[in-house]
């Protein structure tokens, strides 16, 4: 185990920084002009290669590059060029707000995901399961800014039980936060449940009509010992997978329900650093959400270790 | 007769004017006041809310004031702008305003900073005079203003009541360091193009009086005090000591006073009690929230938790049946202008550049780039909602006899060069009708900032390719377009256009002294446009807002925050 987690973390940074690369070689061809940009039309170009050479962006590539990881991992993550702010501060903020809403997601979704895929499977076949399995399949077909807006018409317009704007007022407790954070959870919700749903109901049925089970029912086990030790012990494995990439996911595409939901995180912030051209801000979010995607796989993996002895086995081999 | 309140009331209100225009101390306002046989109670609130009492507590349960956006004329006549004083507009203030606008794309800042978010600096700010919708010009902190020397010089007369939310006067000087501060090269003013050749350093002064302020300019301007409102929005009054610093540090004289600002979030302003304008503002607080999505804006705005948004004109048409909600459109002078060069084949033949003016159907141009919002362009800079907009020059429209009639069989054909994010939309709707029309037009889509990029005196490609598509901001006097667009020496003349007479009519235009004069020079030059054609304007842009019924005051593009009050 411990060999496990000392691997994993080894191989963060260097997974991290061939990320870095990629994100500032792809930022770096992408079409147009930052300094035309940032002064706009009517500047003239002498102005313009003035900015650029001021944020010495007329060095080579290499050069700009080993600037910004030197100055980045030595907590100098620069300004912001649309709006002047200090970086760090602007993605540490946004970064808090989005892992509240990250979490809540998830922890509405681990429960109702399994629950409604396990539920399926014991009632394999019959009406039940080919509404959950339907159900969920349609609803996670359809996009988050489909499911979002419809979500906001009726529970914020038609019944306004939730607020449509999810970023509470400065000083709110927590409770005030979630109840604006129902809304957008739901709308991620919606997006993964059905596909999380489908994969634990898949693997429980695989469980179910697994040679152990039988053997356990024919030896006389209880039902709760039976679904508690041997089926779900088994059956979440392929799920919790799912469900710690989901987490990752979240929080690098919470950009669409951020935006509509106006709830100022980091998926918002990503969009709106795209438009302006915002290098500084894109690849410190970028190296952001890339170390938190890499530390949910890695808990991932610690989870399916758990739950998995041969996994534990196959590594200390 | 009048009865006997109505005839004090009156009184009352000739004496505050006099205590406004210093003319009558306060002291012998109250005396006066309790002969006429008003109460020393109420005789205090009257001068509380006259404004500029240190003890002002910003009671506004009675206030006596002035209203210039209902008070005065708006005429642009720009001999002379006056206040004038009107009755009592008693007032209660009330209410907070939630506003769901776009979240900034720029850095908050007076000096440099643009587009959306800037309203909330605004809100905090005066300018010297304000334009309405209607393009009146109407006073402010400036309470009078005239040309003199064929109007290459202006005078502004300021109020002498005006102070900083910190308690600092406003005084001329103050207003002498915010235009020095707007056209000092160094400091990147966003103003510093809309003054260019117009107001340079060193051109702004104290007056002798000491109370006013003397502009000479660089050239006759006319149109100079649309420079000087909101129009030219970061033309507001900012602390002599201002230090590029506003979001840690927004003083400003305006009706509203900030009580927390966040860049990501919105802002919560607070009414300013010793507002110069007696009476207002009518709210208590505004409270504006940032959005990303237009579509959650309009969503806020449908769910009462926002009362106004900004929205476009396809939101506008799908709300009218919405009977909580009223919306508002104006017309504006935001465009996108088909420039073709002159010097050019197959430009160079001014019956080629009409027979394309010709080839449009603009009433479906303005149906499928604004969706029906917007107003008909007729291929001169004089947008309709200009004062001086000619009314009596034939409207262009789609005439196929007339193209025929111009190319003469001729089949021409030339490259359409656009920027693919701004312009995209509208080459499509152009492209279709030129080749319906029978022009053999090629499109040539680049990246805006290729297409912007280069340099200007050689390369660029929107001011150098043959036939251009150009979005144009909205600007608040003609001549801003027509001088870097049109002039043989204009900065930004794509079309290569050289007419000494119309140079001539330009200047003449700038230096009319009259709206009479304005018309008429401004007639020439439109008709002078129109004939020769070097560019096509099919539409002019409009806004449009969507306000929750139970307010008043707040309109599509220009508003006055102060005036916005919550109905009864």
């Amino acid at each position: 185990m411990r060999r496990i987690l000392a691997r994993r973390l080894l191989s963060i940074p260097a997974t991290l920084l061939v990320v870095s690369m990629a994100i500032y070689g792809l930022t770096a061809v992408l079409p147009g002009n930052i300094g035309r940009t940032i002064l706009g039309r009517e500047a003239s170009e002498e102005t313009v290669a003035q900015l650029n050479h001021e944020l010495g962006l007329d060095r080579p590539l290499v050069q700009q590059y080993g600037s910004w990881l030197g100055n980045f991992l030595r907590g100098r993550w620069g300004t912001s060029y649309a709006t002047n702010q200090a970086v760090r501060d602007v993605v540490m903020e946004r970064l808090g707000r989005s892992l509240l809403l990250a979490g809540f997601a998830f922890a509405l979704l681990v429960p109702i995901s399994l629950g409604i895929g396990t539920a399926a499977a014991f009632r394999r076949g019959t009406r039940f399961d080919r509404v959950i399995t339907m159900g969920s399949l349609s609803v996670s077909a359809i996009p988050e800014f489909v499911t979002g807006v419809v979500l906001l018409i009726v529970f914020g317009v038609n019944l306004p039980w939730f607020p449509t704007s999810a970023t509470a007022p400065d000083g709110s407790n927590l409770i005030a936060q979630l109840h604006r954070l129902v809304l957008p959870a739901s709308a991620l919700l919606l997006a993964w449940a059905g596909y999380v749903g489908r994969i634990a109901r898949a693997s429980t049925i695989a469980t179910l009509d697994s040679d152990y089970v039988r053997t356990a029912r024919i030896k006389g086990v209880s039902r709760s010992r039976l679904i508690r030790k041997h089926i779900l012990r088994n059956s979440l494995v392929p799920p919790t997978t799912v469900l710690g990439v989901s987490l990752g996911a979240f929080l690098g595409g919470l950009t669409v329900v951020e935006s509509l939901f106006n709830y100022k995180g980091v998926g918002s912030l990503f969009l709106q650093a795209s438009i302006d051209k915002d290098i500084p801000v894109l690849q410190a979010l970028a190296a952001v959400i890339g170390l938190f995607s890499m530390l949910c796989v890695l808990a991932t993996d610690l989870v399916y270790a758990l739950l998995d002895p041969r996994v534990r086995m196959g590594e200390a081999r | 007769m009048m009865a006997t309140n109505d005839l004090q009331q009156e009184l009352a209100e000739q004496m505050l004017d006099a205590v406004r225009r210093s003319a009558m101390p306060r002291r012998e306002f109250i005396r006066r006041g309790t002969v006429m046989g008003l109460s020393v109670g109420s005789l205090a609130a009257l001068l509380a809310a006259c404004g500029g009492d240190d003890d002002s507590s910003g009671d506004t349960t009675a206030a006596a004031g002035t209203d210039p956006a209902t008070t005065t004329a708006g005429s642009t006549d720009t001999t002379v702008g006056t206040t004038e004083t009107t009755a009592a507009a008693v007032s209660e203030a009330k209410g907070t305003f939630r506003m769901a606008e776009a979240a900034p794309a720029r850095d908050l800042e007076p000096l440099t900073g643009y587009g959306a978010g800037f309203l909330v600096i605004q809100m905090v700010h005066d300018y010297l005079v304000r334009v309405d919708n209607d393009f009146n010009v109407l006073p402010s902190v400036a309470t009078e203003w005239a040309p003199t020397e064929g109007a290459t010089v202006w005078t502004f007369t300021l109020r002498d009541d005006v102070v900083f939310h910190d308690g600092t006067p406003m005084t001329p000087a103050t207003v002498v360091a915010t235009y020095e501060r707007m056209v000092n090269p160094d400091l990147k003013s966003v103003a510093l193009s809309a003054f260019r050749g117009i107001l340079s350093p060193g051109g702004t002064a104290v007056g002798a009086d000491g109370t006013s302020v003397v502009f000479t300019l660089d050239r006759a301007f006319s149109d100079f005090p649309y420079l000087c409102s909101q129009a030219n929005y970061t033309s507001m009054i900012l602390k002599d000591d201002y230090a590029g610093d506003w979001l840690s540090n927004p003083i400003g004289t305006g009706a509203f006073k900030v009580d927390s600002v966040d860049p990501s979030t919105g802002a919560k302003l607070v009414r300013n009690d010793a507002y110069w304008d007696t009476g207002k503002p009518s709210l208590e607080a505004v409270e504006v929230a940032f959005y990303t999505d237009a579509q959650a804006r309009v969503i806020a705005v449908q769910s009462d938790e926002a009362d106004t948004t900004p929205i476009d004109f396809v939101t506008a048409r799908a709300l009218v049946s919405d009977d909580s909600i009223e919306v508002s459109q104006v017309g504006g002078t935001q465009t996108n202008i088909l420039t073709m060069r002159v010097d050019t084949a197959p430009f160079d033949k001014k019956e080629v550049r009409q027979a394309v003016a010709w080839a449009l159907d603009r009433p479906a141009v303005i149906e499928r780039v604004l969706n029906g919002g917007g107003a008909e362009g007729n291929d001169h800079l004089f947008a309709p909602v200009y004062k001086s907009s000619p009314k009596d020059i034939e409207q262009r429209n789609l005439d196929q006899a007339k193209v025929d009639e111009l190319l003469a069989g001729e089949k021409v054909s030339f490259t359409l060069t656009y920027g693919a994010t701004e312009s995209a939309s509208v080459a499509q709707v152009y492209l279709e009708q030129l080749k319906q029309a029978g022009f053999d037009v090629t499109a040539e889509e680049m990246p805006d900032d290729q297409f912007y990029g280069g340099d200007q005196e050689v390369d660029t490609p929107w001011l150098f390719r043959p036939a251009t598509l150009v979005v144009w901001a909205g600007r608040p006097t003609p001549s801003q377009f027509i001088a870097p667009m049109l002039l043989s020496t204009g900065v930004w003349n794509g079309a290569k256009y050289n007419n000494p007479d119309f140079d001539a009519a330009a200047s003449a235009y700038d230096a009319s002294e009259t709206d009479a004069d304005k018309a008429a020079q401004g007639k020439t030059l439109a008709e002078t446009m129109w004939e020769d054609c070097p560019a096509v304007i099919s539409y002019w842009g409009g806004n449009a807002r969507a306000t929750k019924k139970g307010f008043t005051g707040m309109d599509a593009g220009y508003f006055d925050i102060a005036s916005v009050a919550v109905t009864d």
